[in-house]
């Protein structure tokens, strides 16, 4: 059984003086089994933190189901609950905000051990512990926040969600609010961490080559519907549904001079959440349009096992579309230019040796 | 060693922001129209009578020569005579600032007792009674004139239940005053064991203090919940709310983070209040700084006035230091 199962998860918000409702999440279904990384991509309002307030029990679902182990999320079981505390982690898209500016490191670290009722003495051990792992100097435990760089600042919040030995943390764009250099290394850190504890990710982000990078499989969503998931390496490398050629074309490159072969590309502007037509959600920007996508959803398709796509022409789309990881274009780019008289240690690409992570052909 | 530097750093600037507030306050005076020399001989003076008189109070000058002939007797100790009190301004002042003091001191307390627990109650619950009281608290204090709703305050304890003493001033005439130490009426009375005057003080205290308490708490109320509010709402008390810590627990790390506005808003009053309380001053004749000031700028006695605006910038610019250094104690940040 999975770790982790979410089931037709729907949630729709009131819209406050109407009768209408923000159907941020649609009947969306995945599993997460330990030790992996799913990704959820999409644009901003496709639902993806959402569904990840929903994973936490923090927000109780309009509808659909989800397991934690042989526990039911939401209403009364969340992550707050006595028996769930600490199992299920959270980590924030802005370090700065996600740590309390009047407390001293080590009491945030401490925070979630706190909770759990652990003694003094084996918090203080395990916050060192998880203070070392991160790659914080024992020194720096008692500063505050505001004297640590933001990339400090996100290893602090990624120990104080480890410091519980969680099966689950989901990561809500961890990485966007960081510079380059700061991004690479929590990415790095977080993959590293996974490889030491098994612990599974749900990897919200925008940022695609992050993404590429971390994850095992990715979900695309689409005003909160799964249109496309599955293995990030295929993924990433034959789109099946549109709107996945769309997004991940919009990678952006370290070099003008790569080019992009695409003949899919997408029109227009994201619908409204609160009048979402009865049909394919992306009818009105595709331009693979035909009439049978205007008046029915179409239904999930398996690819191939494991890959699963919302689109009636699909097989076109792989055909047609563009058959270039652009990401591993990018990274072979990243490698060319940053090796180019630079000392051999610069680690581009250190985390990809492992062989589940998609394979990235270097040509 | 490092505060001590910070302060001397401070107290560096103090000198300087003084004689900049004397000079902008001294020509801005000599710009509202008005003779003190016709004020004082009154209409019937003759004109070798006002020319004399101005020529001893120095009007026959230039302006700038004015000002600094008040700045070097201001050096010396000497802030002028009021023609109206014919007292030395300082005199006055002793006996005026502190009044002010002692009934907006007591009023900004009773302020925070109120605005702060029902802006920390109006934050944490979203619906209920409580936070409707803060709700409506807020608009009806924000709504109401302090002088307006002091004469209210007066018409029912005074008028109507006479259980306060007549609103005219910090004691009864029939009361001998204590011997005056630090200015307050309660701690002067204390000190000397003078159990009656300080009665009697507390109960000409009790209305302008409620009045000038009840509407000011409002600012501070507003301000500690919109602050509290979004502390709750920030990324870190979700986290610890998450992790299964009590509401309780929640609601005290949130407070923390709101305290440093809270002071700030006080901080504002205070300096406001010192000037701002005027009316409620003449409402309960309290013979207060403000009152007395006011009197000045409506008579072209200038003396009292650049003494108000003296005293009121540098109790300004002691409370900001203070203030500063509360931030100093309670926001690491600031360190």
């Amino acid at each position: 059984m999975a770790l982790l199962t979410v089931q037709g998860l729907v949630q729709h918000f009131p819209v406050a003086g109407s009768r209408k409702v923000v159907a941020a999440v649609n009947s969306v279904s995945f599993d997460l089994e330990p030790g992996e990384t799913l990704a959820l991509v999409g644009e901003s309002g496709s639902g993806k933190t959402t569904i990840g307030r929903c994973v936490l029990g923090l927000i109780r679902p309009t509808g659909g189901l989800i397991r934690y182990r042989d526990v039911e999320m939401g209403g009364r079981r969340t992550v707050r609950s006595p028996e769930l505390r600490g199992k299920l982690q959270l980590v924030f898209q802005e370090p700065a905000e996600s740590l309390d500016p009047r407390q001293r490191l080590y009491e945030q670290i401490d925070e979630p051990l706190r909770a759990l009722g652990v003694n003094r003495a084996d918090r203080e051990k395990r916050v060192r512990a998880a203070a070392a792992r991160v790659g914080l100097r024992e020194a720096m435990l008692g500063l505050y926040p505001a004297e640590i760089s933001m990339g400090l600042q996100q290893r602090v919040g990624i120990a104080r969600a480890m410091i519980s030995e969680p099966e689950i943390v989901v990561l809500d764009e961890p990485t966007s609010a960081l510079d380059p250099t700061a991004r690479a290394e929590i990415i790095d850190l977080l993959i590293r961490i996974q490889r030491d504890l098994g612990t599974a990710y749900l990897f919200i982000s925008h940022d695609l080559s992050a993404v590429r990078q971390i994850s095992h499989r990715v979900a695309v969503l689409y005003l909160g519907m799964i249109v496309e998931q599955g293995p990030a390496a295929k993924l990433f490398a034959r789109p099946s549904h549109p709107y996945s050629v769309g997004l991940l074309s919009a990678v952006l490159l370290p070099n003008p001079t790569i080019r992009r072969e695409s003949r899919i590309s997408l029109a227009g502007e994201i619908p409204s959440p609160i009048d979402l037509p009865k049909a394919c959600y992306l009818a009105s920007r595709c331009p693979m349009v035909e009439e049978r996508c205007r008046t029915r959803m179409p239904e999930v398709e398996t690819v191939e096992p494991g890959h699963l796509v919302r689109c009636y022409r699909h097989e076109e789309v792989v055909r047609d579309g563009d058959a270039v990881d652009y990401f591993a274009r990018f990274q072979a780019e990243a490698e060319r230019i940053l090796g180019a008289g630079m000392p051999p240690q610069v680690s581009t690409g250190q985390p990809m040796n492992e062989s589940e992570r998609g394979n990235v052909d270097h040509g | 060693m490092q505060l001590l530097a910070y302060l001397g750093r401070r107290l560096l600037f103090v000198a300087p922001q003084l004689v900049g507030i004397l000079l902008v306050s001294f020509f801005l005076l000599k710009l509202i129209p008005g003779d003190p020399a016709v004020m004082m001989l009154g209409p019937f003076a003759t004109d070798d009578g006002l020319a004399r008189l101005r020529a001893e109070l120095g009007l026959d000058r230039s302006l700038l020569e004015q000002f600094l002939i008040y700045l070097g007797n201001v050096l010396q100790g000497d802030l002028g005579t009021s023609w109206q009190t014919t007292l030395p301004v300082t005199t006055d002042l002793a006996q005026r600032f502190p009044a002010t003091l002692e009934l907006v001191t007591l009023a900004l307390l009773l302020a925070l007792a109120i605005g702060v627990p029902l802006g920390v109650a109006g934050a944490r619950y979203k619906k209920g009674l409580l936070r409707t009281t803060a709700d409506y608290y807020g608009l009806f204090a924000g709504a109401l004139p302090d002088f307006w709703f002091g004469l209210v305050l007066i018409f029912l304890f005074y008028t109507t239940w006479a259980l306060v003493p007549a609103p005219l001033g910090r004691l009864d005439f029939v009361i001998l005053p204590p011997p005056e130490i630090t200015g307050s009426l309660l701690i002067d009375s204390t000190l000397a064991g003078n159990w009656q005057a300080l009665r009697n003080a507390a109960g000409h205290l009790v209305l302008p203090v409620l009045t000038l308490g009840l509407i000011n708490a409002g600012p501070i109320l507003k301000m500690t919940q919109s602050t509290m509010e979004r502390m709750l709402e920030s990324d870190f008390s979700r986290y610890a709310e998450m992790c299964g810590l009590p509401e309780r627990v929640v609601a005290r790390k949130a407070l923390r983070n709101a305290l440093p506005s809270v002071v700030t808003i006080v901080s504002v009053l205070y300096g406001f209040l010192i000037g701002g309380a005027v009316l409620v001053e003449i409402v309960f004749s309290w013979g207060g700084a403000g009152q007395y000031a006011v009197g000045g700028v409506l008579n072209a006695d200038l003396n009292p006035v650049m003494g108000f605006v003296l005293y009121s910038a540098i109790l300004s610019l002691v409370i900001y230091l203070i203030v500063d250094l509360i931030y100093f104690a309670i926001d690491p940040r600031t360190r």
